[in-house]
């Protein structure tokens, strides 16, 4: 009897002006035994996209413009999902995610789980601090708004079902792109379960322009509250 | 506290300041056609900023045109009715700002995935 096809596992990496590590993170992703990747430069004005074009066996689309970390997950999603995806794991690209986690997700989504959170908050050592606060006060915010308590509601390392990727069903460019999900979750009854993962703050990561700040978290809580 | 200029307080200096910079640059825009608004607006927007001109520097303004009017202390009604509609009017804005800005990223997005779909 011939043993059912293992399910089709895409990685979606959203991109914004990573010109300088888009190779280090894509060959790291692939030489994890993940070969179908998706990445999504999200308007960068230097040379992202080239460099990620030309990458043997990526799959690569811009953004025109910069539309946000949430359009470009969600663009990158739709590309898995035209690509006949069965499991789409989506990862930062600023090389913060260890690709050593995906098969631990993909394994998770194949015993039956709907979606698979990625939680930096369960084993935090490491995290600096201020970012500790501020992830647990946008949990509680999310807990407030949503009914749903996550451990990371605000973390970009997750992995879907084919069956999650139908229904969930958001409407953030931005940063609260990640607690909508949350929402979807819920309002879908979906089932979930959250896993350490590991994170790695270079200096890189750290200095990056566009990244979460208090300021950007502020108003993506007013932007909750309005939607 | 002591006024800035004798008579005028500061904030309402700072005002006139203001709305004499804004006047200006709108006067400006109109006289060398620098500007793509409807010409109703533009005027709309010299007569705001000229009110509040008026208001900083003469306030016993608004009691004399209140009296004239007829109105009595019903003006702060009024202006209280003012800044509602203008509140109503914000809201609509930023809700059409947003279907426009979901549009757009819809648009990108299709651009994107033009060359999956072929």
């Amino acid at each position: 009897m011939n043993s059912p096809l293992p399910p089709s596992v895409w990685i979606v990496v959203p991109v914004f002006n990573e010109g300088d590590i888009i190779r280090s993170v894509i060959s790291e992703i692939a030489s994890s035994g993940f070969g179908n990747i998706v990445v999504v430069d999200d308007g960068s004005s230097d040379d992202t996209f080239v460099r990620a074009s030309e990458i043997g066996g990526v799959t690569a689309v811009r953004h025109l413009l910069n539309r946000g970390k949430g359009a470009a997950v969600r663009t990158g999603i739709e590309a898995a999902r035209l690509s006949g995806a069965d499991v789409v794991v989506t990862m930062d690209g600023d090389g913060q995610h260890d690709p050593a986690d995906i098969s631990t997700m993909v394994r998770l989504i194949a015993e039956g789980n709907d979606v698979v959170l990625g939680s930096r908050l369960k084993d935090h050592t490491g995290m600096p601090l201020y970012k500790v606060i501020h992830n647990r006060i946008g949990n509680l915010i999310v807990m407030l708004l949503y009914g749903l308590w996550v451990t990371d509601s605000q973390s970009g390392f997750r992995a879907y079902s084919k069956q999650a990727i139908s229904k969930i069903r958001t409407s953030s460019d931005r940063f609260a792109y990640d607690s909508e999900v949350i929402r979807e979750i819920r309002r879908n009854h979906l089932t979930f379960v959250e896993i350490p993962i590991k994170v790695r703050y270079t200096e890189y990561s750290m200095n990056k322009q566009g990244r979460m700040t208090i300021g950007k978290g502020i108003r993506t809580f007013i932007r909750m509250i309005i939607s | 506290m002591k006024d800035f200029i004798p008579g005028i307080s500061i904030y309402r200096l700072i005002l006139g300041i203001v709305s004499v910079g804004f006047l200006v640059e709108q006067l400006y825009r109109i006289i060398r056609r620098n500007d793509h608004t409807s010409f109703p607006r533009q005027l709309g927007i010299v007569l705001v900023w000229a009110g509040i001109l008026l208001f900083s520097f003469f306030p016993d303004t608004a009691r004399i045109i209140s009296l004239r009017l007829g109105l009595g202390q019903n003006l702060n009604t009024l202006i209280f009715s003012g800044f509602v509609i203008v509140f109503l009017i914000l809201f609509k804005l930023i809700d059409k700002i947003e279907r426009i800005d979901r549009n757009l990223t819809e648009l990108i997005r299709k651009e994107a995935l033009e060359k999956l779909k072929k």
